[in-house]
C-alpha cells in the first residue's frame, strides 16, 4: 500500500525551520528608547545644602544662572553669572567684565581662594587646572591655586579654537596653524593644515593620543593626527564642502571611537574604527550636542526655537522635539539627561529596551 | 640673528607694508576718529596689540576691502573658549594682512556679506567683552609674516600737536629706585635706567595717557637704547617687540614706566638723555648731567 503524503507537513517543517532561524540568529530590529522624566525644579538663586551628597553632581549654565547639582536635583548652589562664569567639579569663578582678581568658589558657594589675574579663566572639568586667556586672545596662562604663573605663551594671532584636558592643552591660531602644549606648557605638536585658499583653523578636538582639526576657508577640511611614536602622525583628511567663517563645534564622543562635529544643518560622525562617515540632519545650526553610552544628544536652533534630538550613534534618529526657545542647556551623566528651559532644570534618564 | 639682519627683515616688513598698502591706501575704520589707545600700551601683564578708537556708537567700515575669515557673536556663536574681544569679525585683505574689529555692539555686525568693499559696514561700535567703554579695538595682523603691526603704521596720519611728557627719570642699582636730578652723585657700577614717559590726547582737557611711538637713551652722545612700537613678532612663545626683543616684562616696570636699558657708570661726569616721539613727529627731550663718583 502506498504511503500517502502528508500535505501539512512540509509548510509546517518550513515554519519550524524559521523560526529556529530567528531563535538562532536573532536580527537586531534597533533600539527603542524610553524617555522618563524624573524631576523638574526652578532655578532660584541661592545656597542650598544637597542632601544625597555621595551622588555624582554637575552644573548647570543658563541664561543669567548657573549652579550645582546632584542627580537626585539637590541643588547645592545656584547663583548669578556676573559677566561670564567658568564652571568645574572643584568650584567655579564667576567674573565681571573688566577682572582684576579671579575669585573661586566651591560647588556650594564657599570661599577657597583668589588671585591678581586680568584674562579670562578656563577651567578642566575636574578644576585642576587653571588658566587665563589674555583679553586679546594672543595669549594664555596657566596658574596655580596661589595665583602663581607655571607657564605663559604668547602668539602673533589671536587663539580661535581650544581644547583643555587634564594632560594636554590644543590650541587653534587665527594664522592657521595648531599647537598642541603639554601639562608644562611645552610644545608637543604642531602643524599648519595647508590646501586651503584662506588658511585659519575653526574647530579643535582632542582625545587619548588624537586630535581633529576643521580648517582653511575655500576648502575647508578636516584632519585627523594620531600619536606614533613620540609624535603625531596626520591619518585622515577630508574636505568637507562647508564655508563657517567662525568656530565650528568638533569633540569626540565619550569612548572616543565617534568624531562628532558641525556641518552645514546637520551633525557628522566619523566613525574613527573605519573612517567611515555619517550624517545626522538636524533642520538647524547646531547649538550642542554631548554623547554618553553611543546615544547623541543634539540641540539645533531654528528662528528662535529649539529642536532636541537623541540619535544612537552613528546616524540612527531615535527622538525629535521642538521646544519653543533657544535658550536651552544640556548636560550628560551616562544615561541621565539634564535640560534647562526657560529658567526650570528638567532630568530625564534616556533607557533602551 | 644678527642685528644687522635683524635691521633688514624689519626694513623689509615695513617696505612690504609700505608697498602692499600703497597699492590699495588703507581708511580710517570710522568717521569720527578719537585715538584712545595706542599700539604697544600696556595691559597689565601684556603688551596692547592695537589702537583703541573712540567717538560713541558709530558705523565700521572696513580699512580695506577684504574678506571675512572668523567672526564671533555672542548672542548666535559657539565658542570654547571666553572671548574678552566681544563681537568681532576678522577680514583678510591682500598680502595675507587682516584686520581685526572688536568689541562691536550686539547684533550689529553683518553676518550677510563675506566680501565686503570700504562702503560696506561691518557693524557698531560697542563695549562687548572686556571694555570699559564704547569703543572700537582695531588689531592689524600679518599672518604671512607672522607678525602684529601697528595699524598707525598704515592708517593715513592723524594730526596731533602735543609732544609726549617725559615725566621722570629712575635710576635702580643695588638699591632702591632712584628720581635722577640733574647735578645729582651717583656710585659707579651698573645700574638700570627706567622712565615715566606717555604721549597725551590733544583732544581733551584732561590726562589722558597714550604709549608713545618711539623712546630713545643716549648716554654722552651714544646711543644706548631705542623702544619702537612698530610690531610686536613671537619669539620663544613671547611676543617681542620686533626691534629690540623687548619682551612685555622686559619693557614695562608699570603701566608708563619702561626700561630703557642698564648701563655701567664709570667715575666722571655723565650726560644722559631721553627723547620721546609719538606718531605725528612730535619729540619731547629730557637731559640730566650727573656726576658718577667711586
Amino acid at each position: 500500500m502506498q504511503k500517502k503524503k502528508n500535505p501539512g507537513k512540509l509548510p509546517l517543517i518550513t515554519f519550524l525551520v524559521l523560526i529556529s532561524y530567528f531563535f538562532l540568529f536573532p536580527y537586531p530590529l534597533g533600539t527603542e528608547l524610553h524617555l522618563n522624566p524624573v524631576w523638574a525644579k526652578e532655578l532660584v538663586a541661592g545656597d542650598f545644602s544637597g542632601e544625597s551628597e555621595n551622588q555624582p553632581f554637575t552644573w548647570v549654565k543658563t541664561g543669567n544662572f548657573f549652579g550645582y547639582f546632584n542627580l537626585s536635583g539637590d541643588f547645592y548652589y545656584v547663583g548669578r553669572i556676573f559677566f561670564d562664569v567658568a564652571l568645574s567639579n572643584f568650584g567655579f569663578v564667576n567674573f565681571a567684565k573688566i577682572t582684576e582678581n579671579l575669585v573661586f568658589i566651591d560647588n556650594k558657594g564657599r570661599f577657597l581662594f583668589s588671585f591678581e589675574s586680568y584674562g579670562y579663566p578656563v577651567l578642566t572639568d575636574q578644576g585642576e587646572r587653571i588658566l587665563t586667556v589674555n583679553t586679546d586672545l594672543c595669549g594664555i596662562r596657566e596658574l596655580n591655586r596661589e595665583g602663581e604663573l607655571l607657564w605663559q605663551k604668547e602668539f602673533p594671532t589671536p587663539i580661535t579654537a581650544l581644547s583643555l584636558k587634564e594632560d594636554y592643552l590644543l590650541i587653534g591660531l587665527l594664522e592657521g596653524r595648531f599647537e598642541l602644549l603639554d601639562r608644562e606648557g611645552l610644545l608637543e605638536f604642531e602643524f599648519t593644515p595647508t590646501g586651503s585658499r584662506i588658511e585659519t583653523i575653526l574647530g579643535v578636538a582632542q582625545m587619548q593620543g588624537r586630535l581633529a582639526v576643521i580648517s582653511g576657508i575655500d576648502r575647508q577640511q578636516l584632519s585627523v593626527f594620531e600619536q606614533k611614536d613620540q609624535s603625531f602622525a596626520p591619518v585622515f583628511s577630508r574636505n568637507l564642502g562647508t564655508d563657517f567663517r567662525r568656530e565650528v563645534m568638533i569633540d569626540f564622543s565619550e569612548d572616543g571611537r565617534y568624531l562628532i562635529f558641525e556641518g552645514s544643518n546637520e551633525v557628522s560622525v566619523l566613525d574613527m574604527n573605519n573612517r567611515s562617515s555619517y550624517s545626522l540632519l538636524t533642520s538647524g545650526r547646531l547649538k550642542n550636542f554631548s554623547t554618553a553610552n553611543e546615544i547623541l544628544i543634539t540641540l539645533s536652533e531654528v528662528g528662535g526655537t529649539t529642536i532636541f534630538q537623541i540619535s544612537g550613534l552613528p546616524n540612527q534618529l531615535l527622538y525629535s522635539e521642538l521646544i519653543s526657545t533657544e535658550d536651552v542647556f544640556l548636560r550628560q551623566i551616562d544615561e541621565h539627561l539634564f535640560l534647562a528651559i526657560n529658567g526650570h532644570l528638567v532630568r530625564i534618564d534616556v533607557l533602551e529596551g | 640673528m644678527s642685528w644687522r639682519a635683524e635691521f633688514l627683515r624689519n626694513l623689509f616688513i615695513f617696505i612690504y607694508l609700505l608697498l602692499s598698502f600703497t597699492v590699495n591706501a588703507l581708511e580710517w575704520p570710522v568717521e569720527k576718529i578719537i585715538l584712545t589707545a595706542t599700539f604697544g600700551e600696556s595691559r597689565q601683564d601684556h603688551f596692547h596689540t592695537g589702537i583703541d578708537l573712540g567717538g560713541g556708537e558709530q558705523t565700521i567700515f572696513p580699512i580695506s576691502p577684504g574678506e571675512v575669515v572668523f567672526a564671533y557673536e555672542k548672542r548666535s556663536d559657539y565658542s570654547s573658549l571666553p572671548v574678552a574681544l566681544g563681537n568681532f569679525v576678522v577680514l583678510q585683505h591682500q598680502e595675507g594682512i587682516r584686520s581685526i574689529y572688536c568689541h562691536l555692539k550686539d547684533d550689529t555686525l553683518k553676518r550677510s556679506l563675506t566680501e565686503f568693499n570700504l562702503q560696506d559696514p561691518l557693524g557698531t561700535v560697542g563695549d562687548s567683552g572686556h571694555s570699559h567703554g564704547k569703543h572700537l579695538h582695531l588689531s592689524l595682523i600679518d599672518s604671512e609674516m607672522k607678525t602684529i603691526i601697528n595699524p598707525l603704521l598704515v592708517l593715513p596720519p592723524l594730526t596731533d600737536r602735543q609732544a609726549p611728557v617725559i615725566r621722570r627719570l629712575f635710576m635702580k642699582g643695588e638699591g632702591d629706585l632712584v628720581d635722577l636730578r640733574e647735578g645729582d652723585e651717583i656710585k659707579t657700577g651698573e645700574v638700570h635706567i627706567l622712565a615715566e614717559i606717555y604721549d597725551l590726547r590733544g583732544d581733551v582737557s584732561f590726562i589722558w595717557k597714550l604709549a608713545p611711538y618711539k623712546i630713545l637713551l643716549y648716554v654722552n652722545g651714544q646711543e644706548v637704547n631705542q623702544v619702537s612700537f612698530n610690531f610686536l613678532q613671537a619669539e620663544e612663545g613671547r611676543l617681542v617687540l620686533s626691534d629690540t626683543r623687548d619682551s612685555y616684562r622686559e619693557l614695562y616696570v608699570s603701566d608708563w614706566i619702561y626700561k630703557l636699558g642698564r648701563l655701567d657708570l664709570t667715575p666722571g661726569e655723565t650726560h644722559m638723555q631721553v627723547f620721546a616721539r609719538d606718531f605725528a613727529g612730535n619729540v619731547s627731550q629730557h637731559e640730566y648731567f650727573f656726576q658718577v663718583k667711586n
